[in-house]
């Protein structure tokens, strides 16, 4: 019995570090998972704000804010106090409201999206294509991004990545397991 | 002897567990807004993401350096969940999302309104976490908090970097200048 406890410590041990040599470098981040390493894995928007993608902090900003149509009249008022901390015209206040209604419908798709990838992958006994899902995630924030440029004006663009840089202060976030989350775009 | 045996091998089986191929991928936000008008500060509390990875590994199962696939046995049944804890002047709490696959994606937040007077200063304090649980039980090794959780002392705000919340009169933006 002693034997064979130790043997499956043993065997324990040696498959652990084995299948470590063996995943690919990202792979190994999944130590992060635990405590110890926490605080490094974790990117901290209070001390290291640049190094919060701005991809990531457009979107966090654009679920903090947007709303759906049938937004309650309280969500209404919430998300309109956001909006002024902008002081940008009630013109661009309705148009920045309108664009964030669409990004709220459109991460609301995506979302049931990807968690049906996910469970049919699963299903297979597959891992779901976490890079291909959030890249279309990153693709409906950056359209949103493009469309506002369209419709505001310069100064209203500029005010509203002024503030979102700033609120990168607020904000903490993983770096991605190739690496891209951790480089100022 | 048998002992040490023991505790080495349910040490080792659960590291071996608990360092699966599971990276976190979660993100947060907290965030205020004011209308001094109406004396109410808003403070929403966002956790977005997923964890990258599968439940099956590869391993050596042969002389000839052959790969063999296996699956955790634990993976099936695990579920992660955000919790979020979202006080400001002793109004609010800790509320949870839904409990779905690891592998799934969540987007959890909420919203606590509190009254504050003008040029009061009051307490707030939040924090956001993906708990990962396997078979009813939280795992806290799979627990990832987002350190934002902060309890303090108004009058010890600059030296433990925290903020309170006050509402100034005058421009919403003079309050959030003082956040």
């Amino acid at each position: 019995m002693r034997a064979l406890l130790l043997a499956l410590a043993l065997c324990s041990f040696v498959s652990s570090f084995s299948e470590a040599q063996l995943v690919a470098p990202d792979k190994l981040e999944f130590t992060d998972h635990n405590h110890k390493v926490e605080p490094a894995s974790i990117i901290d928007g209070s001390k290291t704000p640049d190094l919060i993608p701005d991809v990531t902090a457009y979107r966090l900003y654009f679920l903090a804010v947007a709303q759906r149509a049938d937004a309650t009249a309280d969500q209404q008022k919430l998300q309109r106090l956001h909006i002024q901390r902008l002081d940008i015209t009630e013109s661009e206040t309705q148009t920045l409201r309108s664009v964030l209604e669409e990004f709220r419908v459109q991460y609301e798709y995506w979302l049931e999206w990807y968690n049906t990838e996910a469970a049919e992958a699963l299903t297979r006994g597959e891992a779901p294509n976490f890079l291909v899902l959030v890249s279309e995630r990153d693709r409906i924030v950056q359209s949103t991004r493009d469309k506002l440029k369209q419709l505001l004006s310069p100064e209203a663009i500029g005010k509203l990545d002024s503030l979102i840089k700033r609120e990168k202060a607020n904000m903490k976030a993983a770096p991605r397991p190739n690496g891209q989350g951790g480089e100022p775009q | 002897m048998t002992k040490a045996s023991i505790l080495l091998a349910i040490f080792s089986i659960i590291s071996h567990l608990c360092i699966a191929q599971m990276n976190p991928q979660y993100e947060s936000y907290v965030t205020w807004a004011a209308y001094p008008g109406e004396n109410k500060i808003y403070q929403t509390v966002i956790v977005d993401g997923t964890t990258t990875g599968g439940c099956t590994f590869t391993y050596v199962c042969g002389p000839n350096n052959q790969q063999c696939t296996g699956t955790y046995p634990w993976c099936s049944t695990a579920r992660h969940y955000a919790r979020i804890t979202n006080v400001v002047n002793g109004v609010g709490g800790t509320s949870t999302g839904p409990q779905i696959s690891p592998f799934q994606y969540m987007s959890y937040q909420t919203t606590t309104v509190a009254t504050v007077e003008q040029g009061e200063e009051v307490p707030s304090s939040w924090e956001g976490a993906a708990i990962c649980t396997v078979i009813g039980g939280d795992v806290q090794r799979g627990r990832r908090t987002f350190p934002q959780s902060r309890r303090y002392n108004c009058r010890n705000s600059s030296r433990c970097g925290c903020r309170c919340l006050h509402i100034e009169s005058g421009l919403h933006r003079r309050r959030h200048a003082a956040l």
